[in-house]
């Protein structure tokens, strides 16, 4: 099934162990260097803006390279133009193939271009030919969506195909539920949970049994994906809306109306952030923290929407104390201990990753902006081209 | 995970390229099962900082009217002196390289007092005109309060709001919000000072690695210097005076080109590349519409797939050239 070759595909994981053990200090960086030209390789660019460059460019050659043929063909193109888009779409999978086998590519950038670039071509030539023949049907789209993209990271291992896929099957699941359902409109939400709750508990398996460290990144973007659509499945402000938006607005004088059981989802909103907050400090599951932390955030907002309790800026500066004092002693409390969790910094995780990210933060957000000029404002801007430690914008 | 990662490790010392001791380091410090939440919490300190500072901001400009600007301001003065008091307290002195805080909550103490001061400057200068007409200095103040404290405290942050206070000083927004909505030079004179600036930021980079002055933060200089050369010098490409910018953007790529080996700086590298990319680019539709190229339009066409496979032959060579050079062997 994997089109690479496995041995070179091996060393691929064994190597990225050997960079683990680098950064951490386990190994020293010559040691690594020699290490890691013995081992023969895939090609692949480690470093993400290097691989969106790639991408970028392997667009562009995918896209010159269609044109190229539409221009070759631009006589013999009548009617028969469908079979120039299922052309590129398999030019596009030819193409990764050949990469992937022959060039020894394996997340280079460039291949993903190709990869995705056929899927989409393939997708628009599906949706042209229904269109031509029937009524314009979504539903095939995201079905030979869902479809393609599984068996390409099945074969090729990329891990945005996976999105691709998580995206197609949930999408064609809720089209048909939605369309073809007579109470489909009702049971959508808990259908959605029931599908992400499985694919969770699925990949969860999978991952547990795993002998080959193949498919593991992807089921890994399986699992978070589950939690953030079970998340957004139940919660109030999504189902709300969405319903909203889904029976037309007309109704209700753009007054989105309540819904059916909304104490279930008011439940629903706030006991499954806590639930994945509790859970994941409890099974060391760093990705589910994350997500339980934006589902928190995305709940006090929800609840923000409908109920406004304080006035913003009360409660900007209440949460600000109240985290600031949380972390506090968060960190008082878990800075000694040696094993579990902990405030000490794991070697296997950088413990600056965040801090260029803040510095762009900082600039951004309290940067000082250029005076207003004088002429156009001579009295009451004059000195208030501050950002006011971040009233900016509103005001 | 773990899982897979010893098993990765065990095939390592299997093919003998690590050695048993180190085999036998890592398998015990993996066995302590260790959850660091080292970087979750340094960022809701972070966040709660943010917080804070914002809702501060946002409570003193609405209650201007009913508290009263005296008492407001001695609030703001007393919160901001206490900040820096903890700081100044618990900071081991200026040193020429780093010198960090013994404990990360101190950096984020820092940066809220330096916005607070900020904010304190600007509210009275908007209340109390106290610099007058001279609004420049309502800028250059807190600048000056930013840069000391980031010399001081060794803050990056903190640096990085004192360069956004020296561009505004200027009249620039160099502010990333701004980058983004490419709004940056809205004139051409900006546009040029905005490149003067850059040059500028870059000449100081290269003296303080001479005077060995926090050398850590060049990468925070040299990130402005690079974007405010390359924006300029683009926005320029696509004006009148094409030419003498094409020149300038390739002797700056050319340099920092050189420059992120010596840093090795992975990301000044790529922008580097891909301002030079673009601006070659510009230049060469700018050729070619200085020559009346229009006619042979559908030829060039043709030309396109195989331009595309030379740059990206070019680029995968200077990949590897970037990766030899830094003996690192992978960037990553």
């Amino acid at each position: 099934m994997i089109a690479y070759d496995k041995t070179l595909l091996d060393n691929v994981y064994i190597d990225q162990e050997a960079n683990r053990l680098k950064e951490s200090g386990f190994i020293s960086k010559e040691q690594y260097k020699d290490l890691s030209h013995e081992l023969p390789k895939l090609k692949s660019q480690n470093n993400l803006f290097i691989r969106i460059g790639f991408f970028i460019l392997g667009c562009l050659l995918y896209s010159s390279i269609c044109g190229f043929i539409s221009l070759l063909g631009l006589g013999a193109m009548d009617n028969g133009y469908l079979f120039f888009i299922y052309l590129f779409a398999f030019i596009g999978f030819g193409a990764k193939e050949y990469m992937s086998q022959e060039m020894k590519y394996f997340g280079f950038g460039l291949d993903d271009a190709f990869i995705l670039g056929a899927i989409l071509a393939l997708l628009i030539a599906v949706g042209l030919t229904f269109e031509q023949n029937y009524d314009p049907n979504y539903l095939a789209v995201i079905i030979v969506l869902a479809i393609a993209s599984s068996i390409a990271y099945l074969r090729y291992l990329n891990t945005s195909l996976v999105l691709l896929a998580c995206i197609g099957i949930t999408g064609s699941a809720a089209y048909l539920i939605f369309e073809y359902l007579i109470i489909g409109k009702a049971i959508l939400p808990f259908a959605m949970m029931l599908l992400a709750g499985t694919g969770y508990l699925f990949s969860k398996k999978k991952l547990q049994n795993l002998a080959f460290p193949y498919y593991y990144n992807g089921l890994k973007l399986a699992k978070g994906f589950c939690l953030i659509l079970f998340y957004l499945a139940g919660n109030y402000y999504v189902v709300r809306e969405l319903n909203f938006s889904l029976s037309g607005e007309f109704y209700y004088n753009a007054v989105s109306p309540e819904i059916p059981f909304a104490l279930l989802f008011w439940a629903f909103t706030f006991i499954i952030p806590a639930v994945y907050l509790i859970f994941s400090l409890k099974s060391k599951d760093r990705m589910m923290l994350w997500i339980g932390f934006l589902a928190l955030c995305f709940s006090f907002f929800t609840f923000r929407m409908y109920h406004h309790v304080l006035p913003p800026e009360v409660a900007l500066t209440i949460g600000g104390l109240a985290v600031f004092a949380f972390t506090y002693f968060s960190i008082k409390k878990t800075k000694y201990n040696e094993t579990g969790i902990t405030f000490k910094a794991d070697r296997f995780t950088n413990p600056n990753a965040f801090s260029n990210l803040q510095a762009l933060v900082a600039a951004s957000q309290f940067g000082l902006k250029p005076e207003v000029k004088v002429e156009e404002s001579p009295m009451e801007f004059g000195g208030g081209g501050f950002s006011g430690g971040g009233s900016n914008g509103e005001f | 995970m773990a899982n897979l990662e010893e098993q990765a490790a065990q095939t390592l010392f299997d093919k003998n390229l690590i050695k048993e001791e180190q085999f036998t380091a890592i398998k015990a410090y993996r066995a302590l099962n260790i959850f660091s939440v080292h970087n979750e919490l340094k960022f809701l300190l972070y966040l709660s900082m943010l917080l804070f500072t914002s809702g501060v901001g946002i409570l003193i400009y609405q209650n201007i009217d009913t508290i009263g600007h005296t008492v407001l301001l001695g609030l703001l003065l007393l919160v901001t002196l206490t900040c820096f008091y903890f700081c100044f307290k618990n900071h081991p002195g200026f040193k020429k390289d780093e010198a960090p805080f013994p404990n990360p909550l101190y950096d984020y103490l820092v940066l809220t007092a330096v916005i607070l001061s900020c904010s304190f400057v600007g509210y009275l200068q908007f209340q109390y005109q106290t610099f007058g007409t001279h609004y420049g200095l309502a800028t250059l103040i807190p600048t000056i309060i930013s840069l000391f404290c980031a010399y001081y405290f060794d803050n990056k942050s903190v640096l990085s709001i004192g360069i956004t206070g020296m561009a505004a000083y200027l009249g620039l927004s160099v502010d990333p919000k701004h980058y983004f909505e490419n709004e940056m030079f809205n004139n051409t004179t900006l546009s040029y000072i905005g490149l003067a600036f850059g040059l500028t930021l870059l000449l100081w980079a290269l003296y303080a690695i001479k005077i060995n002055l926090k050398k850590h933060f060049n990468l925070v200089y040299l990130t402005f210097s690079l974007h405010l050369i390359g924006i300029a010098c683009i926005v320029n490409l696509c004006d009148d005076f094409w030419f003498p910018f094409g020149l300038v953007l390739g002797i700056a790529a050319y340099y920092f080109y050189n420059l992120s080996f010596q840093i090795r700086s992975i990301s000044l590298f790529i922008f580097t590349v891909l301002y030079g990319f673009v601006g070659m680019n510009i230049f060469f539709v700018q050729m070619l519409t200085a020559i009346h190229f229009d006619d042979f339009f559908s030829i060039f066409l043709f030309t396109t797939p195989f331009y595309f496979i030379g740059t990206i032959l070019g680029f995968i060579k200077l990949i590897k050239h970037f990766n030899k050079k830094t003996s690192d062997d992978s960037i990553r």
